[in-house]
């Protein structure tokens, strides 16, 4: 899936996205109209984790490259909000502080790819991730430690449209940034790093760019977390987030900003569904995951096209040969001892 | 300094360290970043003690249990999902591990979170016994253990057919094929070697750490920080950086008891600016 570009701009039907873009408009407007409150706090809450995995649609889906300090990120966002709020700022002032932190957070993390491999990337965006979270614990008279911060009380409406808009706006920005320069370079670097150096591509120029651009939608997506939940404590930001990011991105789809969306509607939905039952969450999400990993690569976006793959192959291709055919990149020794075989 | 706290950082340090070979061991044959170590572990070890316990076998029992019960596991996991996925991009395989972790721990969290933790008996039944302070019997065992299995996995590797094998097709898939090898063959021996230490780390220590259903992930989450410390690739790396890790975050806490885990990922991290190949690992040249 990361060798296909299967990001909504370059799909030649712009139209069924507009159309659906103002599906989704008027649903979210209305929505309050007809919602218990508790459904529009969920509804808020995929809002939230959408713009987290837009940001990470943009570095991993289309960048390549890894960022497991997601909840690092979101923790830091959140607490600055929250501190900000203690202190009589107001909400769109502490939100715009978030999004700002993102970019000193995302410049500091994004230092490190001018000379550490991918993998290494991903231990020290990890690494950052736990340092965040001691220091969260340590730094007890401004975070609260253990027991959090309450911040002050906002009503639901606000909550939801304010996460909304931050929505429309994080969608706007990704997917300017999808479709023009910054993805364009960072899907050369993806698909293959040397020749886009040959090309005269600054390869780690581009990489350490895409860190800066997307944590601030990590930070923002933990700023209005602290929003949504009125109360946050470290626990609320632990290391598993970050993977669980990850899994939002394949789920949907990991180049499509729809994906992202259908990602996080199933993360926040999917808990609400098996409450009952202890490690039922777990389960389907790991499950589903592994399942559209073999069976549709290109995550849920991908179901379309993966039926119609599935139509019309030819009688004696297996399955798994066909789904594979639009995972891998066409060249590489892989490929070429899947053709052998 | 005392050497209690020497002898704690070498014992949790040779957990990470036997974690970490596995993590190594796999991600050099088959170029899978296993994030499923710790699911794994925890789920193979659970059952075990479920089979052996009741029936009143001997722990040692439940530890060639646990092993062969992580083959079976590294088999499956191999046949029913790495193989539909072989040739895809890292983060493909990276994900999939994620999947493979959350749903093993779901599970382990079904059948067994109601009762956790866990108290295993250990090797020797006196489990309060202690040879110097903090030096059970059971961090003895661990220990011989571990220089048993990296022995074992080196000999395997570069001393036999098979490990030759296996070298090859971590090499170059496409070149090992060409010449007859099978690559689905090494990687089910892979995976099967691979999950066999991940159950035999976790049956070890289970006696030492109270085993819950969650514990082990932190574990991981160092075994790969020790991986990529030993430089990724290196059997003896990742031992020796497991050691390390532990060393460190042990030595740290009577300065700054809460900062034992970042201390740990600070060294790392600041290893990889002066050794981005890690302290064991090769410079590579990128073929175009």
């Amino acid at each position: 899936m990361i060798a296909r570009v299967r990001s909504f701009v370059v799909t030649p039907n712009r139209r069924g996205h507009l159309i659906a873009v103002a599906i989704l408009a008027l649903a979210v407007i209305f929505a309050p109209a007809f919602a218990t409150s508790y459904l529009m706090l969920q509804i808020a809450l995929v809002g939230v984790f959408a713009i987290g995995a837009f940001g990470l649609v943009v570095l991993t889906g289309h960048g390549g490259q890894f960022n497991l300090g997601f909840a690092g990120l979101m923790a830091l966002g959140a607490y600055t909000a929250a501190i900000l709020q203690q202190h009589g700022v107001s909400l769109t002032a502490a939100l715009v502080a978030a999004v700002a932190i993102g970019f000193v957070a995302g410049a500091l993390l994004g230092v490190f790819a001018y000379w550490l491999s991918e993998f290494a990337m991903a231990v020290v965006t990890f690494a950052f991730g736990i340092f965040v979270d001691q220091a969260v614990r340590a730094f007890d008279g401004l975070t609260g430690g253990f027991s959090g911060i309450v911040l002050p009380r906002l009503s639901l409406n606000l909550v939801y449209y304010t996460v909304w808009t931050c929505v429309a706006i994080a969608a706007l920005l990704a997917w300017g940034m999808i479709a023009g320069w910054l993805g364009r370079w960072l899907r050369a670097v993806r698909d293959n790093a040397i020749a886009a150096e040959q090309l005269g591509l600054p390869v780690k120029r581009v990489k350490f760019q895409g860190y800066v651009v997307t944590a601030p939608f990590a930070t923002l997506t933990g700023g209005l977390y602290a929003q949504a939940l009125g109360y946050i404590a470290p626990s609320a930001f632990q290391v598993v987030l970050s993977l669980a990011f990850l899994v939002i991105i394949i789920v949907g789809g990991v180049t499509s900003l729809w994906g992202g969306l259908i990602g996080a509607t199933l993360w926040v939905a999917v808990p609400e569904l098996t409450v009952d039952v202890p490690g039922l969450y777990p389960i389907l999400f790991g499950a589903l995951t592994v399942i559209v990993l073999i069976v549709v690569p290109g995550g849920a976006m991908d179901i379309p096209a993966a039926i119609r793959r599935r139509m019309h192959r030819p009688r004696r291709a297996g399955a798994a040969e066909v789904d594979l055919s639009a995972v891998a990149q066409p060249a590489g020794p892989a490929a070429a001892v899947r053709e052998r075989e | 300094m005392s050497s209690l706290l020497i002898i704690t950082g070498i014992a949790s340090g040779i957990l990470y360290g036997l974690m970490a070979l596995a993590f190594t061991f796999l991600f050099r044959t088959a170029g899978i970043p296993n994030l499923a170590i710790g699911a794994m572990g925890t789920f193979v070890a659970l059952l075990a003690l479920k089979i052996y316990a009741p029936i009143g076998l001997p722990y040692w029992a439940g530890v060639l249990i646990a092993m062969l019960l992580g083959m079976a596991m590294g088999a499956a996991s191999e046949l029913l999902v790495f193989r539909r996925l072989r040739g895809a991009d890292p983060l493909v395989f990276l994900v999939a591990t994620i999947g493979l972790n959350l749903l093993l721990f779901g599970v382990a969290q079904y059948l067994w979170a109601a009762n956790e933790p866990y108290r295993f008996p250990g090797a020797y039944s006196p489990s309060g016994t202690v040879i110097v302070d903090g030096l059970s019997p059971q961090a003895v065992a661990i220990f011989i253990a571990t220089a048993v299995v990296l022995g074992l996995l080196s000999a395997l590797l570069y001393r036999s057919q098979m490990g030759r094998e296996i070298r090859a097709v971590a090499e170059d898939p496409a070149a090992a094929h060409a010449i007859g090898l099978s690559v689905a063959r090494a990687h089910l021996i892979v995976w099967m070697l691979a999950a066999a230490i991940i159950g035999l780390a976790a049956i070890l220590f289970a006696p030492l750490l109270l085993l819950d259903t969650s514990v082990l992930s932190l574990v991981m989450y160092k075994a790969m920080g020790a991986a990529v410390l030993g430089g990724l690739g290196s059997l003896v790396g990742a031992v020796v950086g497991g050691l390390l890790l532990g060393l460190i975050e042990n030595l740290v806490v009577p300065f700054a008891p809460s900062a034992r885990d970042a201390a740990a990922f600070v060294v790392i991290v600041l290893v990889l600016l002066l050794r981005p190949q890690g302290l064991f690992g090769r410079t590579q040249i990128k073929k175009i």
